[in-house]
């Protein structure tokens, strides 16, 4: 049923809480974060950031509660103060109990017991500095083996015991093996048992390790502690996990910007395109890390300077040999032509074509010359003119090959000037000084030449200075392209390693945005929650600190919960009017005020009405409160009593004591140490009665500690009992008059004898020892002052005999003196 | 040692008891090893000044400087005082165990010292 990513989250009630307020308004990927926050399985977080979505068992615990419940009893084996089995019985219904003992006695002890086999862990343990030397002493030094806990409950969850076994070599408290028995059905884990929802949020016991702290702490540090008493704790977590995951994905962005800061300040300087292309690829939102990529990576510098550079480096210049030779070539035909044109060839032609038409008019017979009559055309004549015909021939094909080879000198002459290249002409911008350019454009100017020898001359001017001058651009073209890649190519390998980090921090950035969606929904979710379960407090708070409160000047305004989780608004508001004026409470209180405080704010939530745990159990919310306060809470206790099985744990006298003089109903139990860890848990009678019914007791059974000791030890007893009865009459009628408690408690204290504490308690002035026996006398005859005055002696001097008779004579007394101050 | 063992043994016996642990057990062992004291004192005064045995303990306790010189004197009166603190019902609760326990030893060690220096003259 379990989803796979699912970890733990289903048996989380704020997990459900959140959900339930989710109302699919949300980004879906945010609304998965919300739900994987509260996974505690490791990397869950990262998983849905991948995914987009969260898995999780498909519903809310149906049973969330269990039935209501009451405690019956604590048996504990060998744990902590323990040894022998002790048992903690407690009476079950709503009603008050109050174990009293000594620090030391093993009351703790039951209270450790129970609050871990409840919990399954203890506050103490887990909050306490002292936290490594608890956690060694779990164990019983006296009697440490067959460690176990059982804890009888009963109610509408039917006879239930949940019990914790050791093994006997166990060297850790957490070593245990749990099972619980329900109504007769055994369940066999914790999980099992599902009450770790009521637990957490209405958990029953409230120790002073909880809240002793509280009142030194920072407001953001109760704030906390409210949470945890709240059972809100897995929501603060929750928002914990997102923003570590957040934090630790802001850190790679950071990590990036400063890799980024760090090439930049180097590309600067950098006369060079891929630089200036690169700069503007990092300066966009969201990097073109391609781009940069495709710029930084190998030599190849694409970039127009670049490819302009690397073109001049090639550069084919013209070449002076070729074109020497053309002018050469140009003037030779020139000449050659010039020298046919000198001679008849002009004319060879129509003397050729004339000689052979006189040829054939001679015909081979010896003819008149048509043309000027005297002469004759004879054999002689035709053989002259035959070889004057092949002359003239000659000469004319002589004339015509000058001709057409001075022609195609200049047509060679012509193509060498060639049109100067692209990279040429785009290097003027680059090297405007360079005069290569204009060279060129020159050079190839010569085109519209005719004249052979001005072309001649033209070849021969150029060839002495474009060859060289193109060389020269080619030399400075290299240079500078190997300036700009020595400059380039480190901070390009720098850009190239920087390049994953960066492509990790822009995945990164898409990551934290949905990452703060998530972390401010589910702040914002937790605020509802907080204020929803904390409405019902504050008002329950107000009034158990007016109960507390007593005669301090603070009055409580209102209590809130404000600020988010993490961050340092969070607070307690806690307004307060000091003799009718607004203050902030934690500035104006005193220690126990604060004290009083948190056990306001802590109460509440355990007698909730929906708590399943119809029992409370305080261990020791005493401390540092001062009496007027002691007072208050027992009122508070008496109150809670009505409706809830209170049990408080204290060391201090100080609230039995209000208890009996204000006449509060309460169960009062007593836990004793013996030898060996041995602890009994014993009912405390009033202390007046309680020493007369072990002075009869003893006097009847003499042999019990001896007949010498029997006689020390029961008038003893007896001035035991009448001292109880002067304390207990002097602090009710001295604090009923308005007598501060620190005076009541100071003027006890200052009784040193017997006499004293009776002249206190009858007449509330220690310096009136010598009125006692007078009043004694008045008040209960002659048998009265002897019963005064064998106490006083007989516990330093011992009773001979009559035990019995001196214990009714001393009752006998108190009986006449109670009577008597009614 | 009659009465003074007795006592100390009573004393020591009612520690151990697991049924009187409560907090008057306490006073009333604290007691009993008062008087445990107090009967050594007394014996002590009839061997070396008879007649002081009978005065109350705060002059006992003056005198015995004199008699037994500074160091088991202290020792004597602050096992004594100390007793006599918890034996009164001054609080609510009773004395620590523990402290009672010690408050024993130091009578058991202030009365091998009173019978110690029974005999002779403390110098």
């Amino acid at each position: 049923m379990v989803a796979r990513h699912g970890g733990n989250v289903s048996d989380d009630p704020n997990f459900w809480d959140c959900i339930g307020r989710l109302d699919g308004s949300e980004d879906p990927p945010v609304s998965a974060l919300v739900e994987a926050a509260f996974s505690t399985e490791e990397g869950a977080i990262d998983r849905a950031l991948a995914a987009g979505t969260f898995a999780h068992a498909g519903s809310r615990p149906a049973s969330a509660l269990p039935p209501p419940m009451y405690l019956r009893s604590v048996k504990v084996k060998g744990f902590r103060g323990i040894g022998p089995e002790a048992v903690l019985e407690l009476p079950v219904g709503p009603g008050l109990t109050i174990v009293t003992g000594r620090n030391g006695c093993g009351k703790s002890s039951f209270a450790e017991a129970l609050e871990l086999a409840l919990t399954g862990e203890n506050s103490r343990w887990s909050e306490s500095a002292r936290a490594d030397e608890l956690q060694g002493g779990w164990r019983n030094l006296h009697d440490g083996r067959g460690v176990r806990i059982d804890v009888d409950l009963c109610g509408e969850v039917g006879p239930s015991t949940l019990s914790l076994r050791w093994p006997d070599g166990a060297t850790q408290p957490d070593a245990h093996t749990f099972s619980a028995s329900l109504s007769g059905a055994t369940v066999r884990s914790r999980r099992d048992l599902r009450w770790s929802q009521a637990v957490s949020t209405y958990k029953p016991i409230l120790t002073y390790a909880g809240l002793g702290d509280l009142t030194a702490k920072k407001n953001a540090e109760l704030y906390d502690q409210l949470q945890v008493m709240l059972g809100l704790d897995s929501l603060r977590a929750a928002v914990e996990r997102l923003a570590g995951t957040r934090r630790q994905l802001e850190s790679a962005r950071k990590e990036a910007d400063r890799g980024r800061a760090g090439f930049l300040s180097d590309l600067e300087p950098l006369a060079d395109e891929r630089a200036t292309n690169v700069v503007a690829a990092v300066r966009r939102r969201p990097w073109d890390l391609d781009a940069v990529e495709a710029l930084c990576d190998g030599d190849a510098d694409e970039s127009p300077e670049g490819v302009l550079l690397h073109d001049l480096e090639r550069l084919v210049a013209p070449d002076a040999v070729a074109l020497t030779s053309a002018a050469h070539a140009l003037r030779e035909h020139h000449e050659q032509w010039v020298a046919t044109r000198g001679s008849q060839s002009g004319r060879s032609e129509a003397l050729a074509q004339l000689l052979e038409q006189a040829l054939a008019w001679h015909a081979g017979e010896p003819t008149p010359c048509p043309v000027c009559r005297e002469g004759t055309l004879g054999p002689g004549w035709a053989d002259t003119t035959r070889s004057q015909l092949a002359a003239v021939q000659q000469e004319a094909t002589t004339a015509r090959d000058a001709q057409g080879a001075l022609a195609t000198a200049m047509r060679r002459a012509r193509d060498l000037l060639s049109a100067p290249p692209g990279c040429v002409l785009q290097a003027r911008a680059l090297l405007p000084d360079d005069p290569t350019h204009d060279l060129w454009l020159r050079f190839a100017a010569g085109r519209a030449i005719v004249d052979a020898r001005e072309m001649a001359d033209h070849l021969d001017a150029f060839a002495a200075t474009l060859p060289a001058a193109a060389a020269r651009l080619q030399s400075e073209a290299r240079s500078l392209r190997a300036a700009r890649n020595d400059e380039w190519r480190p901070v390009a390998r720098r850009i190239l390693a920087w390049l994953p980090v960066a492509r990790s921090a822009v995945d990164a950035q898409a990551k934290v945005k949905v990452l703060k969606e998530a972390e401010a929904l589910l702040v914002e979710l937790g605020k509802q929650i907080t204020i929803e379960r904390f409405r019902p407090i504050e008002a329950r708070t107000k009034q158990i600190w007016e109960s507390l409160r007593q005669r301090s000047h603070v009055e409580l305004q209102t209590v809130a919960l404000e600020g988010g989780y993490r961050n340092t608004k969070r607070r307690v508001e806690l307004s307060v009017r000091v003799d009718g004026q607004e203050n902030v409470a934690l500035g104006v209180m005193s220690q126990g005020e604060l004290h009083s405080l948190a056990l306001s704010l802590f109460l509440p939530r355990l007698t909730h009405d929906q708590s399943p745990f119809h029992f409370v159990v305080l261990d020791d919310p005493v401390q540092a409160m001062d009496p007027y306060k002691v007072d208050g809470l027992a009122r508070v206790l008496e109150d809670a009593a009505r409706t809830r099985q209170v049990v408080v744990f204290t060391h201090d006298s100080r609230l039995p004591e209000a208890i009996r003089r204000m006449g509060i109903e309460a169960t009062v139990l007593s836990v004793e140490r013996g030898a060996g860890s041995t602890v009994r848990v014993v009912p405390e009678r009033d202390p007046v009665r309680a020493y007369l019914d072990e002075a009869y007791a003893l006097s009847m059974a003499a042999d019990r500690v001896g007949p010498k000791a029997t006689a020390r030890v029961v008038p003893g007893f007896c001035r035991g009992a009448l001292e109880a009865f002067f304390r207990a009459a002097y602090r009710r009628r001295a604090l009923t008059a308005g007598t501060s408690h620190a005076e009541v408690d100071a003027r006890l204290a200052a009784a040193r004898d017997t006499n004293q504490l009776a002249a206190l308690g009858l007449f509330s002035d220690l310096d009136a020892g010598a009125d006692v026996l007078p009043w004694i006398k008045k008040k209960a005859g002659a048998e009265g002052v002897e019963a005064y005055k064998a106490c006083k002696a007989g516990a330093h001097q011992g009773w001979d005999h009559h035990h019995r008779a001196r214990v009714r004579q001393t009752e006998r007394l108190l009986v006449a003196m109670r009577n008597a101050l009614r | 040692m009659s009465d003074v063992g007795d006592l100390l043994d009573a004393a020591d016996r009612m520690l151990d008891d697991p049924a009187l642990t409560s907090g008057i057990w306490l006073r009333a062992a604290s007691l009993v090893y008062r008087a445990a004291l107090e009967e050594a004192l007394s014996d002590f005064w009839v061997r070396r000044a008879n007649g002081l045995q009978h005065a109350n303990g705060r002059a006992q306790m003056a005198c015995l400087r004199e008699y037994a010189g500074e160091v088991l004197s202290r020792e004597v009166s602050n096992a004594w005082g100390e007793l006599s603190a918890m034996a009164h019902h001054r609080t609510e609760l009773g004395p620590d165990p523990l402290a009672v326990r010690r408050a024993g030893q130091a009578v058991r060690a202030a009365v091998a010292g009173l019978m110690g220096t029974g005999g002779r003259n403390a110098s």
